[in-house]
């Protein structure tokens, strides 16, 4: 089954992302994921206020990190959630970026470890398990157990770039959310899930894979290319040299870019985005184009396509382009 | 203006018109710079409507129209002068 999610930062005012969920739900979009970064809107906020005024769409927090946020507390969060959209409730949960952490002190200690115990205290919690938990990173009593209970099953997706995070959502995840947008990235990285849940004894079937894409969609391709750029420059910045070598980009450039960026000079760094680049690391274009590359990565072996922010020109314009005229090619729709 | 002018004012829009004056005030909300002006009862208000797909519908359009009052009363006054609605746009004009 071909599923749809859309990702959003909530950077606008709560009722704009709202407004778009509630629009994402109508249009035919099957889960809503919020990211989670201290310098935008509490996720677990947005995310109550969603399920507030939707019905059926699944949401949650896509991803959150464990440096900042303890595991009791993001199942407590996913927990809560789950009374006010019981069974709708989603965990997306990932190391964060390196940056982030840095600008309040905290480092990327043992992100393997720290993720796969993270998923394990989280499961833990929400079944009340009764016994303690003891860790490298994290430990957990008894007396740490929810006074509540939890209805609903919440699956938890691992988020994931590099190979061994890709494994480790592999073998011990729901689902996996993978950062990548180019089909060639999609492909090393489901072999990469795949054989971490081989390794777990599991199948690739008993995980649901998804692109957490950089999207843009307008009825003309330089109108959808036009949101991408700033986010593309970003990417570049931040992408490890095996993934720019992937996509035959030196790195002089992409550390140039970097520099501009730290240096807030925007014109030069968007300036350096050229069209390789962004066909490297977005899905975007009109319609047409857009189906055709969202069913690349279905091939690739996907089972979720999120389409994330920016999404187009105007959010509104875009999602409704993206329902009409995307979403009928992959599943029936309202 | 209070909800009952607004009423009255929305009783007269005819009603082939009143989806797509909708889709053209919520636009002009979603986009406004001055969006914090929005009280948070009218932004729950309007995601209320929203949610029952009724913000074509009288009580929804009163809510859009009273919010773009709010922010962005020049671009509102545009957007009811392309569908030759005197009446609201002499109320709600900036002007006023």
């Amino acid at each position: 089954m071909k599923t749809f999610g859309i990702e959003f930062v909530p950077m606008k005012l709560y009722w704009r992302t709202t407004y778009y969920s509630i629009q994402a739900e109508k249009v035919g979009y099957d889960n809503i994921w919020i990211t989670d970064h201290f310098n935008n809107r509490n996720v677990y906020v947005s995310l109550s206020v969603i399920a507030n005024y939707t019905e059926s769409i699944n949401l949650g927090p896509g991803v959150t990190n464990p440096y900042l946020v303890h595991p009791v507390m993001t199942a407590q969060s996913v927990a809560s959630l789950n009374e006010i959209a019981p069974g709708r409730v989603l965990c997306g949960i990932g190391a964060g970026d390196r940056t982030t952490l840095e600008m309040v002190g905290k480092e990327m200690e043992g992100p393997l470890r720290t993720v796969r115990e993270s998923v394990e205290i989280i499961r833990r919690q929400l079944a009340r398990d009764k016994g303690d938990y003891s860790g490298r990173k994290f430990s957990t009593t008894a007396g740490a157990r929810f006074n509540f209970k939890v209805e609903d099953e919440i699956p938890i997706y691992v988020g994931a770039q590099g190979p061994r995070m890709l494994q480790l959502a592999g073998s011990i995840g729901d689902g996996v959310l993978i950062n990548a947008s180019h089909p060639n990235d999609i492909e090393e990285a489901v072999k990469q899930v795949r054989k971490g849940a081989e390794k777990a004894g599991r199948d690739i079937d008993d995980v649901e894979v998804a692109a957490y894409t950089s999207f843009s969609i307008a009825e003309d391709e330089n109108s959808a290319r036009k949101p991408v750029v700033p986010v593309v420059a970003y990417i570049v910045a931040g992408s490890p040299k095996v993934v720019l070598d992937r996509h035959d980009i030196p790195a002089e450039k992409a550390e140039k870019i970097r520099k501009d960026l730290a240096e807030r000079n925007w014109g030069e760094a968007f300036g350096a985005i050229d069209q390789k680049m962004i066909d490297s690391f977005t899905v975007c274009g009109t319609p047409d184009q857009c189906v055709e590359k969202i069913e690349k990565l279905f091939n690739k072996g996907i089972t979720q396509f999120v389409t994330g922010t920016p999404v187009g020109p105007t959010v509104r314009g875009s999602i409704n382009l993206f329902g009409e005229e995307v979403l009928p090619h992959f599943k029936e729709t309202n | 203006m209070d909800y009952r002018e607004y009423r009255e004012m929305v009783k007269a829009i005819p009603m082939k018109i009143r989806q797509p004056l909708s889709e053209k005030l919520i636009d002009i909300l979603l986009e406004a710079k001055e969006g914090k002006k929005l009280p948070s009862s009218i932004c729950k208000q309007i995601l209320y409507y929203m949610n029952r797909d009724e913000l074509h519908r009288e009580p929804g359009l009163m809510n859009l129209l009273k919010a773009c009052e709010l922010v962005d009363p020049k671009e509102a006054t545009i957007v009811i002068e392309e569908f030759n609605l005197s009446e609201i746009k002499l109320a709600i004009s900036p002007d006023n």
